[in-house]
């Protein structure tokens, strides 16, 4: 068989050991994120499409304008943890475990109180609209829901990795699981804030 | 040399029996799986098409009643797609992918297990309704407000939403796994164009599974939380809308297509070159064709919408990047054919079917861009002329090229040829029969028959054009029998095949027939797009193994190398066999039953066995990398 | 850091700027149809301009991408290929950016199709 060569050709390439780009596992998380960020983006255009359909007003009729306090407490909170988080990443970088270990259970409380402040937020609008009342009320709860449920298996993931760091799994070189939970947070951060906009400030424009 | 394999081949060992069969994590084992459970689900998806055809074969036939043929025909499409052609591809995928770029095997082996048993599964599922006759049965689309809880009140559509939510998480890990074995496990000098293109088309595949499929998953969801839970997204009456549906759907819907034909035109590539005798022609322009037409294939959704009274205006870009996703297209027609003229063919069966690909496939893209303008479109859409364009393009697109890709692979896989005068007979039967199936759904179409009928009256002028798709689709189905009939027998009978009796240009032709469980004994090293007609490379192979050089045998180990350019990087240590994959998937089966059957505590109950079977899966192993 | 970022730019900005055009475009027209206004003229042609631009620039992108690997010798072809497949990828996207403008000659209303 004779070749028909096509590329261009090369000496030898070497082989280093030393890691340098993105690793499987980082790369598995951008994957997974990607989709999830997709989910929510189809989510908030779908929150758009029924808005811009909607020729009354929005919220449609006999519901009030989302209020905001709460909203942006909880939003801040969650920003706040994204902070938090990203401190303990960089210190775990430098080998500092102890920075690991608390920033973890910083972000893992401050992922708490939102969580706590979400559900108070939604028996509170529970009074005025529920999913059933009309698509409006299906849209936010729906889209507040899946966030939540995000959350949650976010902070199961804190909670996992805080449980490895409490055994020293993690190094200054070596804390893949760190950088994979903290990437998932960052994410959970953002649609929050993706929502808040949405859901939240651009009804009052 | 022998104790470098002998030490591989201890480390890679895989013992008999029922615990391996569940906890392999070879992707080769698992390639075959697919390969023989997405076939079954062939069959099945074929035998409701026979049934179709024989209520059709004649006006006003009473062979099944209208609810059992709104089941088949729904069933027919949704197995198809969902549970035969994606699946197939990804079998192949699993298998040829690593061995392609040189690798022991793919990048989270024990999430492509994962990948296997929830199609399985959830293939299962869906199928578990035939017997309930509660098949879905609103048509493989499912459009609102007819799978609105009013009118499909029972679990039929349930059966659809939770079905395809679930094999969505399969379809969804496979990509990822695709993309990260794509980008970091390619042999060393593997630069990005020099990669197989059956490499690009699955690696452009699963971007698009990437975000495509989440579209349907935000639908089905909505649909279901609708039907069962009194929320409201697509009935007017509450603010709604029907449309969001449709719009979501085909945000899926129509890149889903891509999805389906990508790997195919990557299984052409590969035969093509092989048959022609000579290196690809135009390799930049087919793997650029290749990107262009999954990325494009996001702006057309709109299509499939045309004569839902949405304004022109808006019409007009989908219409436009209707028109203009034909160019990769026809670009890589083109280049196939002049690889072909400029070649010395051989006339072996996957090189026919590769043929009959050309032919049926670009005869069914005429048809689609016929559709790109909306005035026509607007008079043709369901009818049988869009059932014979997307026949042409889904059958000619991508089943013609799995039948060659079953031919081409099977002595790679089997270690034994299959019976060549077979495979021409049944190329023959095949596509005859698949002509004779289809073509007259053109006419039928354009003389105003619609699609989805169980029955029609006759002296319409639909006659004849019924019966001789019948009759087709009985050679067809010859032509199939023969094809499983084929590799049945050379499994057992086949002459026994050399390591590469095609004289192949990619690296899986550089093993053995089969494999070893190891893929490679040194990891080879790249300096070429047809790494296997490099033949000094390969003799340097082997000397490497004599030297115990790339062996990265304490192990399972496999090299992890640079995105773009193919630099070796990192040595890594892969998961062997595990239980967790198997048991996973069988805890979402408990939480898709409970959400079935509303037994929201059953849910529940899997949600939790789920996190189990997760923490478990995690559990920290000792000779493993930190993954 | 310049040249990786030029270097995608090239390769996928021109996929990009069609994306947005199309997802700008259909959402400007789709939301101002359905609230009964049909003045979108403007707007469309702004998108259409300003992208199909962004779409040429990754073309530009490309060819400079594409010379600078010539000059400096690119061992494997690797940035070559990005280079030349981005080059004409911008050209595709840029029809494919004014095809979708050509609405504006023809027609201007929300009249449904």
């Amino acid at each position: 068989m004779t070749t028909v060569a096509y590329a261009r050709r090369t000496t030898e390439p070497t082989v280093e050991a030393a890691p340098r780009s993105a690793s499987n596992g980082w790369w598995g998380m951008v994957l997974f994120v990607a989709t999830e960020a997709t989910l929510f983006t189809v989510l908030l255009a779908s929150y758009f499409y029924i808005r811009f359909k909607t020729s009354s007003g929005w919220p449609p009729d006999g519901i009030a304008d989302p209020k905001l306090l709460r909203a942006l407490v909880m939003t801040a909170l969650l920003t706040a943890s994204g902070f938090v988080m990203y401190a303990a990443e960089t210190g775990i970088r430098r080998g500092r475990q102890r920075a690991l270990v608390l920033g973890l259970g910083a972000t893992f409380l401050l992922g708490l109180a939102f969580l706590g402040l979400q559900i108070w937020e939604t028996v509170v609008v529970a009074r005025e609209f529920t999913p059933r009342t009309d698509t409006y009320g299906s849209l936010v709860f729906t889209i507040t829901g899946a966030h939540s449920v995000h959350l949650v298996v976010g902070l199961l993931l804190l909670a996992w990795v805080q449980g490895r760091a409490w055994f020293r799994a993690y190094t200054a070189g070596r804390h893949l699981g760190v950088q994979m939970a903290a990437m998932y947070w960052y994410f959970v951060v953002v649609v929050q804030v993706a929502i808040f906009v949405s859901l939240y400030l651009t009804p009052r424009i | 040399m022998e104790a470098h394999v002998e030490r591989l081949e201890k480390v890679w060992a895989e013992p008999a029996g029922i615990v391996s069969f569940l906890t392999s994590v070879d992707h080769k084992r698992i390639g075959i799986r697919y390969l023989f459970t997405a076939f079954a689900f062939f069959i099945a998806a074929g035998i409701e098409a026979m049934v179709m055809r024989a209520q059709l074969a004649r006006p006003g036939e009473r062979l099944v009643s209208p609810e059992t043929y709104d089941q088949l025909f729904s069933l027919h499409g949704t197995t198809m797609i969902f549970l035969f052609v994606t699946p197939m591809l990804s079998g192949f995928g699993n298998y040829c992918v690593p061995l392609m770029i040189g690798a022991r095997d793919m990048a989270f082996p024990r999430l492509n297990a994962l990948s296997y048993w929830v199609f399985l599964s959830s293939g299962l599922f869906i199928y578990a309704s035939v017997p309930f006759g509660l098949a879905p049965n609103d048509g493989w689309f499912n459009y609102v407000p007819l799978s609105d809880k009013v009118f499909t009140p029972d679990k039929n559509i349930d059966f659809y939403t939770l079905g395809l939510i679930f094999i969505t998480i399969s379809t969804t890990a496979g990509a990822a796994n695709f993309i990260v074995t794509i980008f970091k496990l390619r042999a060393p000098g593997m630069s990005i164009n020099r990669m197989p293109l059956f490499c690009w088309a699955v690696l452009a595949t699963s971007f698009a599974v990437i975000f495509a499929l989440p579209s349907l998953t935000v639908a089905n969801t909505m649909l279901e939380l609708e039907r069962n839970w009194g929320f409201h997204f697509f009935q007017p009456a509450h603010g709604g809308d029907p449309l969001l549906w449709q719009h979501l759907f085909w945000i899926f819907g129509h890149p889903d297509v891509y999805i389906i034909f990508l790997p195919a035109i990557g299984i052409v590539s590969s035969v093509v070159p092989v048959f022609s005798r000579r290196s690809i022609v135009g390799y930049e322009w087919l793997a650029l064709a290749t990107v262009l037409t999954g990325i494009v294939g996001f702006g057309v959704w709109v299509h499939h919408m045309f004569a839902t009274g949405l304004p022109q205006i808006s019409m007009t870009f989908f219409s436009a990047a209707s028109f203009m996703i034909v160019i990769p297209s026809g670009i890589q027609i083109f280049a196939w054919l002049a690889t072909m003229l400029t070649g010395r063919p051989v006339l072996k069966t996957p090189f026919l079917y590769v043929l009959g690909f050309v032919v049926v496939f670009v005869i069914g893209g005429l048809t689609g861009v016929m559709f790109a303008a909306v005035p026509f479109d607007q008079q043709a859409t369901d009818s049988y002329f869009v059932v014979a364009h997307f026949h042409y393009v889904l059958f000619g697109g991508a089943v013609f090229p799995i039948f060659a890709g079953i031919h081409y692979w099977f002595p790679k896989m089997s270690g034994r040829m299959y019976h060549e005068l077979a495979g021409q007979v049944s190329f023959w039967l095949v596509f005859v029969g698949f002509n004779l199936t289809f073509f007259p759904m053109h006419i039928s179409g354009l003389l105003g028959m619609p699609r989805r009928v169980y029955t029609y009256p006759g002296g319409l002028g639909w006659d004849a054009y019924n019966l001789l798709s019948t009759i087709g689709s009985g050679v067809l189905a010859a032509g199939i029998l023969v094809i499983a009939l084929n590799v049945l027998w050379s499994l057992r009978r086949g002459p026994p095949a050399l390591s590469d009796p095609w004289g192949g240009n990619t690296l899986e032709w550089s093993t053995s027939s089969p494999p070893p469980h190891f893929n490679f004994p040194v990891i080879p090293i790249v300096r070429s797009a047809d790494p296997n007609w490099d033949v000094e490379d390969r003799r340097q192979d082997a000397l490497r193994l004599e030297r115990g050089e790339l062996l990265l045998a304490d192990g399972h180990q496999t090299l992890a190398t640079t995105v773009l350019e193919g630099e070796a990087e990192d040595e890594l240590h892969m998961p062997s066999e595990s239980v967790w994959p198997f048991v996973l998937a069988l805890s979402l089966s408990v939480v898709f039953f409970g959400l079935l059957m509303k037994l929201y505590g059953v849910a529940i109950l899997g949600c939790i066995l789920v996190a189990g079977a997760i923490a478990g899966w995690h559990r920290p192993q000792r000779e493993l990398q930190d993954q | 850091m310049a040249r990786p970022l030029l270097m995608w730019y090239g390769f996928l900005g021109g996929a990009a700027a069609w994306a947005l055009q199309l997802v700008l475009g259909y959402g400007i027209e789709d939301s101002a149809c359905s609230q009964g206004s049909s003045d979108t003229k403007s707007w469309i042609v702004l998108v259409t301009v300003l992208l199909g631009a962004a779409a040429l620039g990754s073309s530009v992108a490309a060819f400079l991408t594409w010379s600078w690997a010539e000059r400096r010798g690119d061992a494997r072809g690797a940035v070559t290929f990005l280079g030349l497949t981005g080059m004409l990828a911008g050209v595709f996207f840029l029809v494919l950016i004014a095809l979708g403008g050509l609405q504006l000659v023809s027609l201007d209303s929300c009249h449904q199709g």
